[in-house]
């Protein structure tokens, strides 16, 4: 089954790199221009060779923390929260560690041994450490996302930087965690329990303390739902389906103490698929869905970009416990609905979806969250590539049997600017 | 995947027991088989060499994978096992794909015969033994559809949608739940659907109604016995050319008569090869003595029905009635009950022209040449072993393979298997449902051919060290 992996790798950063790559009217910062390192970046990310990983156990809390001979590295977390007093407000904070420059191989050997990556892997993926406080080896880029409905805050800020002189960097802690820091914008994670986000400036302060109540998933199984159990992929993580969060936004002064839950997802690797924006013939769309019974949902979605052909869905069930079914495409029915949105640039999004699980007596509705569509929309603009994605946050309601159940998620719809344009 | 063995056809013959039903439209005729001999049908002739080199290098199936997109999804693993005769980029490949080039210039890899119709047996692979461990339980759209993750735009793009159409279209009669169950005469009746019978022309439409998705199982009959049978099919139903029913796998592809025409010709010529395939010698001890016991029994009571063996051959070609054999009849009547539909497709269509296919409400009573080998039995596979096939009280109504690969049961003359006390259910992994063979389900029984409940052990025993001789 490799053929089904690099797909869903391509799958798991649409929901993630999509997101942070800057638009061309993104302001630079730290004296980088974003755009044009990011070019160069996906250049180089396409030529390189996706190394596959070694399979293995993941180990907390190490993994938290950042896997420098990793060429790519993704920490994003999807929030959505609210308080007695107003609807939801949708967060997304991603964060992106790039290598930038070759080192000695032989350096940091012992910890890539410890993530799974092999010598020649390592060697491939090395950079070269240099002596100067100024000199970067890697590059740390970011996006937020706040979004609400039109009487809320809607925010979306975007920055990268050397990790050098304290402005961007990874961290392990003492005793377990680690942090990941972009300027004002941080990640932090202490041991198993509890993680932190804290965010500041474009007018702009929140802090988030985020309590998981599951234990973490491999990408293999949240992401590809099984479908790369005997493939080797370039790609490693791990992804937290729900976590209890609380905390404090404050935009343009205006102070709110919120609750709410998240999703986290951290993975390392190479981002050549992701970069390269599909895969083949593929385009693929997800799904993250938080029912209110605790019952958690991963769901992909493969078809063909120009359209025709059968999709493949596939979905992770995540039960209260933590136990976890894989659902086939027969195990289920994940359709758009007829009712479709344009863009101001011409793509019509299918933002009305079902999804059944006859096997579950599940049927579910899926509806983005908030009104103003248009928030949801992100572009990646790469090397010469180009491609739009909407991802944003969704309602969910429906039945289990005959009781009612909602929830809340966040849907990646990938491919559709091609299919509109009819290539 | 594809396969060549198919239908539920019908046609007519000069038969004086075969009954004329009225035809639904056209000229086009169909009829119905009474139990009885099959007559004989001239075959044309061919060259088997030159079936030999087509079967190892020439493709059936006319669209596929481009060759790029495969080797990049499965990293072109080394072929198992060294066929003679496979030239070029088949010499790499494993022995159920063939390569070849489109028109567009795209080089592509396709299933081909062997998929169904070669199987390991000691370390060796032997053409024309029926695969019975092949798994059609996966979702073969996940893998046709995911493999456009690895295909170019362009060219390849181009042969790898219609690739994946056509299997797409057909895919609900491409799956069984149970492994060795082969769904191809529910592929080929889909792809009848998808087809004008007298242009060949495709439509993603169905152009008459589909097959029941109700896959029934069929056991892959081994080719050895080509050569001895009058008709194709467990329930003759495939009388007259025999070329048109076994290059039906091409109705994946090809999109018109003069392909259709063109692939003809060297087919003819693969079943000439394939008219001189003999059936492999049991490879294990054999007591002389006791075969020769069996073999009395055998002229006494089997051999009206299965002919005889030896230094004078002779091979009945009997379609035996249904009430009389009394085994499963959901195949036979199946092609009965739909007989104005497939059977006029086929007879209307360039594949019949020189057929007529006549389904009857029975079964033939097969050639036994390698019989040893060709476990499980009877049209369905339902009956693991030759001693279970000899003795119905001891048939088991769940049961699997004890192993994943081949291990053959000398004592009782099959692979190996494990008989269960419980069905499918007790399981709740499909990975290990898909292994077990209920012989409850509808199109599985195990019932029938009860000929042999009347001997003693003794004479059992004789029985079975005989059929290892054959």
């Amino acid at each position: 089954m490799r053929w089904m992996t690099l797909p869903l790798i391509m799958v798991v950063l649409a929901g993630l790199a999509y997101g942070f790559w800057p638009r061309g009217s993104a302001s630079p910062s730290g004296g980088v221009e974003v755009a044009a390192v990011a070019a160069a970046l996906g250049q180089e990310a396409r030529g390189a060779t996706g190394a596959a990983l070694a399979k293995r156990v993941l180990a907390f809390p190490d993994d938290h923390g950042a896997h420098p001979v990793a060429p790519a590295e993704v920490w994003d977390i999807s929030v959505i929260l609210s308080d007695d007093a107003r609807p939801e407000l949708s967060l997304r904070l991603t964060l992106v560690r790039y290598a930038l420059a070759r080192r000695d191989a032989s350096a940091g050997r012992d910890k890539d041994a410890a993530f799974g990556i092999d010598d020649q892997t390592a060697n491939e993926w090395s950079t070269i450490r240099r002596a100067s406080a100024f000199a970067a080896d890697e590059l740390l880029a970011g996006q937020l996302v706040i979004a609400s409905d039109p009487s809320g805050p809607s925010i979306t800020a975007e920055r990268a930087s050397r990790a050098a002189l304290g402005l961007a960097g990874t961290d392990d802690l003492k005793g377990g965690g680690a942090r990941v820091w972009l300027e004002h914008w941080e990640l932090v994670r202490e041991g198993d329990q509890l993680a932190r986000v804290r965010a500041s400036g474009e007018g702009v302060e929140l802090t988030l303390a985020l309590s998981p109540s599951k234990m973490p998933v491999s990408v293999d199984e949240v992401v590809f739902a099984g479908a790369s159990e005997d493939a080797a992929t370039s790609l490693a993580g791990y992804s937290e389906p729900r976590f209890r969060v609380s905390g404090t936004v404050a935009v343009a002064g205006e102070v709110r103490e919120l609750q709410g839950i998240g999703w986290l997802e951290h993975v390392w690797g190479s981002l050549a698929e992701a970069l390269s924006g599909r895969r083949g013939q593929l385009v693929a769309n997800r799904f993250r869905l938080q029912l209110d019974d605790g019952v958690d949902l991963s769901c992909l979605h493969l078809r063909r970009r120009g359209g025709g052909g059968t999709p493949i869905p596939r979905c992770l069930l995540i039960n209260v416990d933590g136990d976890r079914a894989v659902l086939r495409r027969r195990d289920l029915r994940l359709t758009a609905g007829d009712g479709r949105w344009m863009s101001t640039s011409g793509v019509q999004y299918p933002l009305d979806w079902r999804l059944v699980i006859p096997g579950r007596d599940l049927e579910l509705r899926i509806v983005p969250l908030l009104k103003d569509r248009a928030m949801a929309l992100r572009t990646l603009a790469i090397g010469g590539g180009a491609g739009q994605t909407w991802s944003g946050a969704v309602r969910v309601s429906g039945w289990r049997g005959s009781d009612e159940l909602g929830g809340l998620g966040f849907m990646d719809l990938s491919g559709y600017a091609e299919a509109s344009t009819g290539t | 995947m594809l396969v060549l063995i198919a239908l539920g056809l019908s046609a007519c013959d000069s038969s004086k027991s075969a009954m004329e039903a009225p035809a639904a439209e056209g000229s086009v005729t169909v009829t119905k088989a009474e139990p009885g001999p099959i007559p004989p049908w001239p075959q044309r002739p061919g060259d088997p060499k030159v079936g030999y080199d087509a079967l190892m290098n020439r493709a059936v199936v006319t669209c596929g994978l481009p060759y790029d997109a495969y080797a990049a999804s499965t990293g072109a693993p080394e072929p198992e096992y060294e066929l003679p005769g496979r030239r070029g980029r088949n010499a790499e490949l494993p022995y159920r794909l063939t390569a070849f080039r489109a028109d567009s210039g795209v080089e592509l890899v396709t299933s081909n015969c062997l998929s169904c119709h070669a199987a390991p047996l000691n370390g060796e692979l032997v053409i024309g033994l029926g695969n019975e461990f092949l798994d059609f339980t996966a979702d073969p759209v996940v893998a046709i559809e995911g493999a456009g993750a690895y295909v170019e735009d362009g060219a390849e793009a181009e042969e790898w949608r219609k690739w994946a159409d056509r299997l797409g279209a057909i895919a609900p009669w491409s799956m069984t739940d149970t492994i060795g169950a082969n769904p191809a005469q529910a592929i080929t009746l889909a792809l009848m659907a998808h087809r004008d019978p007298e242009t060949l022309a495709w439509s993603n439409e169905p152009l008459m109604a589909l097959p029941s998705e109700q896959v029934l199982p069929a056991s892959v009959p081994p080719l050895w016995n080509v050569d001895k049978k009058h008709a194709t099919f467990y329930n003759g139903e495939g009388r007259g050319d025999h070329v048109g029913y076994m290059m039906l796998a091409s109705t994946t592809c090809t999109d018109s008569v003069a392909e259709a025409r063109e692939i003809d010709a060297w087919f003819t010529d693969v079943r000439a090869y394939l008219a001189t395939l003999e059936a492999p010698a049991y490879p294990y001890p054999i007591d002389a003595e006791l075969a020769a016991e069996g073999e009395k029994l055998f002229k006494a009571e089997c051999t009206d029905c299965h002919g005889r063996y030896g230094r004078i051959e002779r091979y009945p070609n009997e379609l035996i009635a249904l009430d009389e054999i009394g085994t499963d009849p959901a195949m036979a009547e199946a092609g009965y009950r739909h007989a104005d539909r497939f059977a006029r497709w086929f007879n209307a269509s360039f594949y019949g022209r020189n057929a007529e296919t006549m389904p009857g409400l029975g079964y033939v009573a097969p050639p036994l040449d390698g019989v040893w080998a060709t476990a499980p039995y009877l049209h369905n596979g339902s009956v693991p072993t030759l001693a279970a096939l000899l003795d119905s009280e001891e048939r088991p109504t769940y049961w699997r393979f004890a192993n994943a690969e081949p291990e053959y049961d000398r004592e009782a003359l099959g692979w190996r298997v494990e008989a269960l006390e419980q069905g499918r259910e007790q399981f709740g992994d499909l990975d290990e449902r898909k292994w077990v063979y209920d012989t409850t389900r509808y199109g599985y029984g195990k019932a029938g051919h009860e000929f042999g409940d009347l001997l003693n052990d003794a004479e059992l025993q004789a029985l079975l060290e005989y059929l290892k001789t054959l």
